[in-house]
């Protein structure tokens, strides 16, 4: 498939429809319905490679956790007033049935562009659920792993040609980068289709040399908040000029906050920011070649359907104006 | 040996803490009143404060369990901060606040509020616990429009107002302040050896007892030995980050209590509970080095990681093997 330049994608989720809050990690009439819808609305705008909105799903780690037969334990924080249920290890992990293959056979069907299939990577997995059973780190994410790259085959098979590895714990333990390294190639090893891994809202200088040599095409980043600070003020940004990424992988910036409460940007923001990344990433026309544009995150946190819509609109909308005048 | 815990306790898990969840989700979509919600804050203060005494905690904290995270929650009493975007700062897949600096920092009002008189309601010591200086000024940004020159003129400034905290505070029977930043792992902390001089100037002349927590890393014995030449009584170590602290311990000669934070928090995600025998032996190897007099038995970290049975399971054998300890 031929991409223009400055590819436009999604990372993941978008809010729920009300009528499509209930589904847990299974794909449900209603949460089929707001595949659908959310895919056509991709379409239209003309994104480049469609995300399928993941409206069946509960939470990106828990979910796994269901999926494998696991006990959920009682909420912890995550910060403030928002809390999650992860899932106990207490038992040696076994996948008993394909977890993410249905959602993306399902998603892909509703197009003929592309759609990513999503897999949340080991690494995360296991920080984000609780560990009663391997009370090794290596053993845990290797487990997962086991899992993740069975999840992957069967995407792979079915069809998948972007397979996205969403890692947000990557910046959670610097000090696990060669664990997290091995985990993530034990998934992608031997994978013919393009091979994206997101990160996201980690303190990034910390990881960022171990990020060019992760095993993957493309490395996906939460960046809107750097690249308003500018390269002055954003040690990630002064780290990315000198060293850019994009010698080593294709990069998908992120250019809108999905925080909840930050209000939808204008146009002329965006435009910034991606002047701001392109500085910082593509000194030349082949690195500008590895350059895709996304939101920061999916839009699950954002809550409010109407901001994520308007937000995706103006990343389309700030895109083109950028390409217009390279 | 004294019985203690560190940091927010967990808030959900009990019908009043739902409670409070829910009617703080309605709280911020503007369909609930601060009273109803200081009213709910209360209860689940008594009842966490509660759950600490009937474990056999000995000196419970208030359960913290108004603050939007640890890390920089005194600055939303003071002026010249705003609060910026969540960001993740440790292992723990927790999100905290980046506090932005925009102008002259000085105290609102008290950082001690009514959560804390609640809790004494229930019990005559209940430790006030705060973020210590250096952490609130490594989890703070100086933006363009901030006065201060660099790191070190924050934290001094943020040591006078906990300073100016303190010389408010009448028969409180210690001030923890929690310092993962001095240790914990992987962080830029080139700039701790401003640590003594803040220390010095917030606590220079006061009679209050006071602990400096650290987790969240391992010792060397440089960092050890300036952690026990604070200006404080009691010093907190992560032995669950770092096992074989006790072998620098043991080269130290020192006067202080130990905070000694041999029960895992949950917060690199191990539920399992220790054995309490393993504990004693740890405890009998630690004799010559810690005075258990002064010291105190206590989770690494926060136990706000765990789910609530969970926090509960770990206090009880805190207390239990506190209990075994002093007999």
């Amino acid at each position: 498939m031929k991409l223009p330049l400055l590819p436009i994608t999604g990372v993941g989720s978008f809010p729920k429809p009300d009528y499509a809050k209930e589904a847990r990690g299974y794909l449900d009439d209603n949460s089929k319905r707001a595949t659908r819808e959310f895919i056509e609305w991709e379409e239209i705008r003309g994104i480049d490679v469609l995300v399928d909105g993941e409206f069946y799903r509960g939470d990106m780690a828990t979910d796994y956790a269901r999926s494998l037969g696991l006990p959920i334990a009682d909420f912890t924080v995550s910060y403030d007033n928002r809390f999650w249920r992860k899932g106990i290890v207490d038992r040696a992990l076994e996948r008993k049935n394909p977890i993410q293959l249905e959602p993306f056979v399902y998603a892909q069907s509703l197009t003929k562009n592309h759609v990513k299939g999503m897999l949340t990577g080991p690494t995360t997995l296991a920080n984000w659920n609780l560990d009663d059973y391997y009370k090794d780190r290596e053993k845990l994410v290797f487990a997962w792993t086991d899992v993740i790259r069975q999840e992957a085959l069967d995407l792979e098979r079915a069809g998948a040609k972007y397979i996205q590895v969403d890692e947000p714990a990557i910046g959670e333990r610097p000090w696990e980068k060669d664990l997290f390294r091995e985990g993530l190639g034990r998934v992608t090893d031997g994978l013919q289709a393009y091979t994206i891994t997101h990160v996201c809202y980690g303190e990034f200088p910390l990881v960022y040399p171990n990020l060019s040599k992760l095993p993957v095409n493309q490395i996906d980043i939460e960046l809107s908040s750097e690249l308003d600070l500018g390269l002055e003020r954003s040690d990630l940004l002064r780290m990315m000029r000198k060293n850019p990424l994009t010698r080593y992988k294709d990069v998908a910036v992120g250019v809108i906050d999905v925080r909840p409460g930050v209000a939808v940007e204008n146009v002329g923001t965006v435009v910034n920011r991606i002047n701001t990344a392109l500085e910082v990433l593509a000194p030349t026309n082949e690195m500008l070649k590895k350059i895709w544009i996304k939101p920061d995150c999916g839009f699950r946190t954002t809550k409010n359907r109407d901001v994520a819509y308007k937000k995706i609109e103006i990343m389309i909308e700030a895109v083109k104006r950028v390409r217009e005048k390279l | 040996m004294k019985s203690t815990i560190i940091g927010p306790y967990p808030r959900v898990g009990s019908e009043c803490g739902d409670a409070l969840r829910k009617e703080l989700n309605r709280f911020y979509r503007g369909s609930s009143s601060e009273e109803l919600i200081q009213n709910l804050r209360k209860s689940l203060t008594r009842e966490v404060v509660q759950e600490m005494i009937s474990s056999g905690i000995d000196l419970p904290n208030c359960g913290l369990i108004d603050v939007h995270d640890e890390l920089t929650w005194p600055l939303e009493y003071v002026n010249g901060v705003e609060f910026g975007g969540i960001k993740k700062v440790f292992h723990t897949n927790t999100h905290y606040r980046e506090a932005l600096v925009n102008d002259e920092v000085s105290r609102k009002k008290s950082f001690v509020g009514d959560l804390y008189w609640t809790a004494r309601e229930l019990c005559p010591k209940v430790k006030v616990e705060f973020p210590g200086p250096y952490t609130l000024a490594r989890h703070s940004r100086l933006t363009e429009k901030s006065q201060y020159k660099n790191l070190e003129e924050l934290a001094l400034t943020y040591a006078r107002l906990l300073r100016e905290e303190l010389l408010q505070l009448r028969d409180i029977p210690l001030v923890q302040f929690n310092e993962p930043s001095i240790t914990a792992f992987g962080r830029q902390n080139e700039d701790v050896d401003i640590v003594p001089e803040l220390y010095e100037t917030l606590l220079y002349g006061i009679k209050i007892p006071t602990a400096v927590c650290t987790f969240y890393g391992k010792y060397s014995a440089d960092r050890l030995e300036m952690l026990l030449s604070l200006p404080v009584n009691v010093i907190g170590i992560d032995f669950v980050w770092d096992p074989d602290v006790d072998v620098l311990l043991r080269k130290t000669s020192h006067d202080k209590g130990i905070c000694l934070g041999l029960i895992d928090s949950g917060d690199r995600g191990y539920i399992g509970l220790e054995n309490p025998d393993d504990v004693l032996k740890k405890l009998r190897g630690l004799k010559g080095c810690v005075c258990f007099d002064k010291s105190f038995l206590s989770s690494n970290a926060t136990l706000q990681h765990l789910p609530r049975d969970y926090a509960r399971k770990k206090i009880s054998l805190i207390a239990e093997i506190t209990r075994r300890v002093n007999r």
